[in-house]
């Protein structure tokens, strides 16, 4: 029934800058079934959305490096593949939503012409045939085909993303990538548009990464969602799992930092401290200097702790203790 | 559209006569007696005052000025050489070619070899191709064009005899100036080309036409070349009018009869109807060509076409 679908190993990525080495993903592991969705939620600079140009192998060549790891498609290693065979998996295989709506569409070209680009670059049809396919694209996210030929300013940013939507499903790909699909959205947008991509999901039975910050957007669209913190993931479980028993003292202080809908608190909560320096990282896990519970083994090496089912968490603390955490993080 | 095109014409009417105004006024206020300077020192005052009633200059300065701007935009007169007694409207029209022999040709050779000089050292950014690209463009934006025109009359006329060194007897004496004068441009404009194409090259639209699984040659030419274009073409029209106005020096060098020749040496005799009617026609082309420029980004960007058609 479900089968393994995408299969990340130990993926490794940094960036050069300035002869700066940025660790931007450090090993991570990700395994995703067809059909399902998987979250991955965290900070900015975290790596979430390197993970996913990685995946779709659209790093900048020049300054982003992939040091390690295998990224399985399908039975593929897709790190493996020829760059011309790899273009075949580009919006075929495998597509992306873009975090901001605003740019991901070139100014002087029309949408619909846009979306035309990726139906004829991966199906082999007659430009009539194509424009016919892309207006219907445009209708399957609620904008009339007679504005194919318009042009990205005559949009709003709700209908932009909406054509950046169209485009990435236009040829029907077995993986969606979507970072931050509703960001740069207003929240009445925000609904309409994840709403809009969970339909065309299941209409497809596409999987789906969903990138954000959003604890909120996760709720709502999510199966499973991996925290990642610095470029790894410190806990990864069933949206149950994460939502209703958090683990991880991250994962805990990013639930902490939701506004209450109870007692009239007067401030948000936060985390202390910053994100660390990606070109520097800390010994051991690299939450620990932010972490309130930290002890000298945090600077150690990080044990994988097994909390119940697909539930797991890096921390040194005994699961028990884990979970304690829990209860005493909410008080 | 029509508007907006009607507008800026008005608007270019109002800059020539104000460039017309100061040209004029400028040469007025240049010491100097003109009839002195044209008959010799050593002239009885009775034929000095004779000869500038002739030049029409023993009237006010408010009547030469409106006299002048009179016959310049209402006949298209610009007078009669005080030097030669040439009409200045004939003298530019033979000469106007010549200039234009030079100027079309080198900014073609300028958008051809430049903008490909350009992108194809923004493909290769921070490799030995983009360096010796930009290191070459380096050098002739540096170097003044007299003094390449002079290594090459040098090199190409005198030692390797292939082509002539001056004047303008066969086709192939307009071969150096054109070069010479391109080749600022060229490395202008590839500079150019390049910083637009990089800063293209970083745009979000270009990482989702790599998402769509588009080969890189089709994204340099359909999604970066378009949106990179519009710096390009301001940095050639500049560069056309910087040929023309320039013209005087390669044309001095290569002793071109062009109107920048004669603009010189209209300066040189304080031939005020020669350097006013040069000036008038430079500011006319220089305009003309920026109208022409901005239409072009009309049909470049839907953008500022839907600017335009607002009648901004």
């Amino acid at each position: 029934m479900s089968e393994k679908f995408l299969e990340v190993k130990d993926l490794r990525v940094v960036y050069t800058q300035n002869r700066k080495t940025v660790q931007a993903v450090n090993g991570i592991s990700i395994r995703l079934e067809r059909g399902r969705t998987l979250g991955l939620v965290g900070e900015t600079g975290a790596g979430k959305t390197t993970i996913a140009k990685a995946i779709m192998r659209i790093l900048p060549d020049i300054a982003a490096k992939i040091t390690g790891g295998e990224i399985w498609l399908d039975g593929v290693d897709i790190l493996k593949l020829p760059p011309d065979e790899m273009m075949n998996v580009r919006g075929e295989k495998v597509a992306m939503i873009f975090q901001d709506p605003m740019t991901a569409l070139n100014p002087l070209m029309t949408v619909g012409d846009q979306i035309l680009e990726v139906i004829r670059l991966h199906d082999d049809c007659d430009k009539k045939a194509g424009m016919d396919r892309a207006g219907d694209m445009l209708e399957l996210v609620g904008i009339p085909r007679e504005r194919y030929a318009e042009y990205p300013h005559q949009f709003s940013g709700g209908m932009k993303q909406r054509v950046v939507i169209a485009m990435a499903l236009a040829c029907d790909p077995e993986l969606l990538l979507a970072d931050e699909p509703t960001t740069a959205l207003d929240v009445t947008i925000q609904a309409q548009v994840l709403d809009l991509i969970r339909e065309l999901k299941e209409k497809y039975n596409t999987s789906m990464i969903l990138i954000t910050h959003d604890l909120g957007v996760v709720a709502q669209t999510c199966d499973d969602v991996a925290v990642i913190y610095a470029g790894k993931i410190v806990e990864f479980g069933k949206k149950e799992d994460i939502f209703d028993h958090p683990a991880h003292p991250y994962t805990i202080g990013l639930f902490g930092s939701l506004p209450g809908m109870a007692v009239g608190e007067k401030r948000l909560h936060s985390i202390s401290g910053l994100p660390p320096d990606p070109t520097a990282l800390p010994e051991g896990c690299a939450f620990w200097p932010r972490c309130p519970h930290a002890v000298e083994a945090c600077k150690g090496k990080i044990p994988t702790r097994k909390i119940r089912g697909v539930h797991f968490c890096q921390c040194v603390k005994e699961k028990e203790e884990l979970q304690e955490v829990y209860s005493h993080g909410r008080s | 559209m029509g508007r907006y095109i009607l507008k800026r014409l008005m608007t270019m009417i109002v800059i020539l006569v104000c460039a017309a105004i100061l040209v004029f006024t400028l040469m007025y206020f240049v010491p100097g007696d003109p009839a002195r300077l044209q008959l010799g020192v050593d002239i009885p005052e009775a034929i000095l005052q004779a000869k500038r009633h002739e030049l029409g200059i023993d009237t006010p300065y408010i009547v030469q000025l409106g006299k002048f701007l009179y016959n310049a935009f209402l006949r298209f007169d610009f007078g009669y050489s005080w030097k030669y007694g040439v009409s200045v409207m004939e003298e530019l029209i033979v000469r106007l070619p010549r200039t234009l022999m030079i100027g079309i040709p080198a900014m073609i050779l300028n958008v051809l070899i430049g903008t490909v000089l350009g992108i194809y050292s923004a493909i290769h950014e921070g490799k030995w191709q983009d360096s010796i690209t930009m290191v070459i463009a380096m050098v002739f934006v540096s170097a003044p064009n007299f003094w390449v025109a002079l290594m090459f009359i040098l090199l190409f006329a005198l030692k390797l005899n292939w082509v002539p060194a001056f004047g303008i007897e066969n086709l192939q004496s307009y071969l150096l100036p054109i070069i010479c004068s391109a080749l600022p441009g060229i490395a202008v404009n590839a500079r150019q080309a390049r910083s637009s194409m990089l800063e293209v090259v970083r745009a979000d639209y270009i990482t989702t036409a790599r998402a769509k699984g588009q080969k890189d040659r089709v994204i340099v030419r359909k999604h970066m070349l378009p949106n990179a274009m519009m710096p390009i073409i301001t940095g050639v029209a500049g560069g056309l009018c910087q040929l023309v106005a320039g013209s005087p020096v390669i044309e001095t060098v290569f002793s071109i009869p062009g109107v920048g020749a004669y603009m010189l040496s209209g300066v040189n005799l304080r031939d005020r109807p020669v350097v006013c009617g040069c000036v008038v026609f430079f500011a006319l082309f220089t305009s003309l060509v920026i109208l022409i420029m901005d239409l072009s980004y009309a049909f470049l960007d839907p953008r500022i076409k839907a600017q335009y058609a607002k009648g901004r």
